[in-house]
């Protein structure tokens, strides 16, 4: 028990503050311009609420009144190409007013190579392109990132955290954008390589206090709990990882959380995903006393790799689109016709919202209806995510900060694929003859018999379909089961 | 200059900032079933681990993954350092989502030929499989 130190425990005024002086404000020049958090948080204020544009607020009153936010992605080297490229998707398609916007900062920025990203910035200049993938939040700083508030009318978010997104996010919240992140497990296990899970639940625990501080000043903030990964990840894994991040961000203090989802393309795995994972947080959370939170069901699109040509991709899009109007989600993030390619192109995004405005009104208040393939998915779900989470909970002597650093230790905490050092990743996982996600071998994960079997079953179709054994490279050609062309005969 | 013999080791990873390790997951796999030695270096590779474990496994070739679009800057220098480690003829493969504006990456011929011009031997597409990549680099060595 004495190998970590971490615990499930809120940061006292004085350790943050002592961390944001001597840890975080001096990464880059930058943060000397946000070291007056009183005026920070009253110019967040003004750029958010005062305008009617908070990211918090208009998510919880969307989800309210079950409107579907649109929530297109945009990244480009220079503040002029992004400022011309979100006007442009405003300007050219129906995001507005039901809106918001992800920004994602390039991947340099991502791993605090500010050096790097001040290299990137110089060759875009020279080149009159973007040579970044994504917008250099920390080498603009917080002057740069009003400016875009400013110019757009959709509220905003950052997508911005490997190992260290703390100045980033600093950077953002002070600019008005509301939302950060709450996911140190998701981010070890999709972008470090590494940096140790306890670490980096500190380090995490950080941005959610800072957000939780924004919210109790007045500036509602609604961070992101994502479990995007890999894209080849089962939706018990998923969905576990996601109860995990919403009691460590719970007690920092935060109380709405964006739940994004990273879909597997299954309508009735990942329907149930989304609602077993809102049902699980809900409950864990009033468990462990965290009476007054609020959790908002999103999707992203597939993070897996996507097909090379239009038509394909669209039908991911669409379909994307569809699981997530009919699985429940309020925000939807929109990838676009370029996904196979590149980062987005404004042209891309604005047709991404057409498309989805367009299947928003085709669907209507059309939702998946109750039926007893999604019982049985939930139920399954259910058992696996609540033996995985008692296990890590009774290993923690029920601190679940604790409890998860020494489930990656006995691999019960792992996925198939991994760039994290620290992944065991003796999972493997395919595609039923549904193509929902199914373990092949579940590694030393510790799950109920019950769902083992079912799984298996599951797998079973696949292989009386095929009218094969299933065998290892059903799970190499799984991985692009969904951005293979398809083969025309001539 | 006696040309060395060719013994079937490659080295993979993804280069850089860049943590997509699913391109170098399947091509390890695909090298190892094809009978090649791989020495598997995982993501956000630097230039000089990638040829430390060349010299260590005595690499026939680097097969450099990129997938998040800043290849064409994550991969400038490489040659260079591959000659000052003594690994001059050393065999560079780049592939994946190497180029980050839509245009360029539009404009193949233009991408190829900038890596050509850093020391890359050749540019794979994103859409290039995994067995095309063996068979292409078996052909380079002239092997079976």
């Amino acid at each position: 028990m004495a190998k970590y130190e971490i615990r499930n425990k809120r940061l006292t005024d004085e350790e943050f503050f002592r961390i944001r002086k001597e840890e975080v404000l001096p990464q880059w020049e930058t943060g000397r311009d946000l070291e007056n958090m009183d005026e920070c948080i009253s110019a967040a204020h003004e750029l958010s609420v005062g305008l009617g544009r908070n990211y918090a607020i208009t998510l919880r009153d969307a989800n309210e009144q079950g409107i579907h936010l649109l929530q297109p992605q945009f990244g480009r080297a220079l503040t002029e190409y992004m400022i011309d490229g979100m006007c442009y998707v405003e300007d050219e398609s129906p995001l507005v007013p039901a809106g918001l916007w992800n920004v994602f900062s390039d991947s340099y920025t991502r791993k605090n190579n500010y050096k790097m990203a001040a290299v990137g910035i110089e060759r875009s200049i020279q080149e009159g392109t973007t040579m970044l993938n994504g917008w250099p939040i920390v080498n603009f700083g917080v002057e740069e990132a009003r400016k875009i508030k400013r110019a757009v009318k959709s509220p905003m978010t950052l997508n911005s955290t490997d190992e260290d997104g703390r100045l980033a996010s600093e950077t953002a919240l002070a600019a008005g954008w509301n939302a950060c992140n709450c996911r140190s497990i998701t981010e070890c296990m999709a972008h470090c390589k590494n940096i140790r899970l306890d670490e980096e639940i500190h380090i995490n625990q950080y941005e959610s206090r800072l957000a939780a501080i924004y919210h109790e000043r007045g500036v509602p903030q609604s961070p992101h709990i994502s479990c995007n990964l890999t894209g080849y990840d089962s939706c018990g894994f998923k969905s576990f990882i996601m109860v995990v991040q919403a009691l460590l961000g719970s007690e920092q203090g935060i109380k709405q959380f964006y739940l994004e989802f990273g879909i597997n393309m299954n309508m009735v795995q990942d329907a149930a995903m989304m609602r077993v994972t809102k049902k699980l947080c809900e409950e864990y959370c009033q468990r462990f006393g965290y009476t007054d939170v609020r959790f908002i069901v999103n999707n992203n699109m597939f993070q897996g790799a996507f097909p090379p040509r239009l038509e394909e991709a669209s039908a991911m899009m669409n379909l994307a689109v569809m699981i997530g109007i009919m699985g429940g989600s309020t925000a939807l993030v929109l990838k676009c016709q370029d996904e196979a390619f590149a980062t987005p192109t404004k042209e891309g995004m604005a047709a991404s919202v057409r498309m989805a405005r367009h299947l928003d009104t085709l669907l209507g208040a059309l939702r998946l209806p109750d039926n007893a393939a999604l019982r049985e998915e939930e139920h399954m779900l259910e058992l696996e995510v609540r033996a995985m989470m008692e296990k890590c909970l009774e290993a923690g002597d029920g601190d679940i900060a604790l409890g998860i650093c020494l489930g990656v230790d006995a691999g019960w905490v792992q996925t198939m694929i991994s760039p994290w050092k620290y992944n065991r990743g003796n999972v493997l996982l395919m595609r039923d003859a549904e193509n929902a996600m199914r373990y092949f071998n579940c590694g030393d994960m510790p799950l109920p018999n019950e769902v083992k079997q079912y799984h298996l079953d599951k797998l079973k179709s696949r292989a009386a379909k095929e009218g094969r054994p299933l065998d290892f490279d059903m799970v190499v050609s799984d991985l692009q089961y969904a951005s293979r062309l398809p083969i025309i005969q001539k | 200059m006696t040309r060395r013999n060719v013994n079937k080791s490659v080295v993979i990873g993804t280069i850089g900032s860049d943590a997509h390790i699913i391109g170098g997951w399947v091509l390890k796999h695909a090298y190892e079933d094809a009978g090649f030695k791989v020495a598997f270096l995982g993501a956000m590779v630097s230039h000089q681990e990638f040829i430390n474990a060349a010299i260590e496994v005595d690499a026939d070739a680097i097969l450099v993954s990129s997938s998040y679009g800043m290849g064409l800057i994550d991969c400038e220098g490489m040659r260079d350092k591959c000659i000052e480690a003594g690994l001059g003829d050393i065999i560079l493969y780049v592939g994946g989502t190497i180029a980050a504006p839509l245009e360029l990456e539009r404009n193949w011929p233009e991408v190829e030929r900038r890596f050509r011009e850093m020391g890359f031997n050749r540019a794979f597409k994103n859409t290039c499989t995994a067995k095309e990549s063996v068979t292409t680099l078996k052909a380079d060595l002239g092997v079976e």
